[in-house]
């Protein structure tokens, strides 16, 4: 089954290669559902998503011809977009204005625990905290938490050291915790 | 007291169970795709500033340097030269 679909994967690369759109958007539809779910780590405006799935795909074409068959499309792809997603991060991260206080944040969880949070609050929610920190914290603890990637998972997409992201890790949850302390966590 | 991570990994794990709002985008891709990585002139801006970069590098530089050689023999001329000029 996994060997059918690296088949017409393949068979679109191919096509791809030789300048064949066709083919090109036949793999966007195919993995555009993966990619989506992903990126919508990275924004909550749909219109930035838009634009940061087409990045992710368009950044794709034009290293198809570095692609190596061993590994999953799909591993390919996520490690372009966890790039996306924090070359975005960096970017914005200049010209954002921070919106709501950390306070009003804990207020808010704690008057409503995560359990009875419908997911996308959660999501809203964990997406507003990781918000404040860094974007390379961010960027750990998103693939962390969102995605539930390990140490090496994280060092593969982000082309980070082993040792480099198990130190990123330990001090961006530090500093969640020193954030959240200060915010007046009491649960 | 508890540990606020605790906190903070109940949250992620709620949040994992959302599913974004699909979005389709190949078109899209497709269409970007077909637009010229560079425009022409974005290369025409750069042979530009690259030929400048090399007319100063060529000529500026090393007339600039006579320049301050010439100014400054003729502020120090107690310094005489092999035929006394």
């Amino acid at each position: 089954m996994q060997s059918d679909a690296h088949d017409t994967d393949w068979h679109d690369i191919e096509g791809s290669l030789h300048g064949d759109e066709v083919a090109y958007a036949r793999l966007v539809r195919r993995y555009e559902p993966a990619i989506v779910q992903q990126m919508a780590h990275y924004t909550k405006d749909r219109g930035v998503l838009r634009e940061l799935v087409q990045e992710v795909f368009v950044e794709a074409y034009r290293g198809l011809p570095r692609y190596r068959p061993e590994a999953p499309l799909l591993h390919w792809l996520r490690r372009i977009a966890s790039r996306v997603g924090y070359r975005y991060w960096k970017v914005q991260r200049r010209e954002r204005e921070r919106t709501v206080p950390l306070e009003e944040w804990h207020e808010r969880i704690v008057a409503r625990p995560p359990e009875i949070e419908e997911p996308l609050e959660a999501a809203e929610m964990l997406y507003d905290l990781l918000e404040r920190l860094q974007p390379k914290d961010r960027a750990v603890l998103t693939l962390m938490y969102f995605e539930e990637c390990d140490v090496r998972m994280i060092a593969e997409r982000m082309g980070w050291s082993l040792t480099l992201v198990k130190v990123r890790a330990f001090r961006a949850r530090q500093r969640l915790r020193t954030m959240l302390q200060e915010a007046g966590y009491r649960r | 007291m508890n540990d606020p991570l605790d906190l903070v990994d109940r949250l992620a794990a709620r949040a994992r169970q959302h599913s974004a709002e699909p979005l389709y985008v190949a078109d899209d891709v497709v269409r970007q795709l077909r637009k010229p990585e560079r425009g022409p002139l974005v290369w025409v801006t750069v042979c530009a500033v690259v030929a400048t970069v090399l007319v100063f590098a060529l000529v500026g530089v090393p007339r600039t340097e006579a320049d301050r050689l010439g100014t400054f023999f003729q502020a120090a001329n107690f310094i005489r030269t092999e035929g006394g000029l």
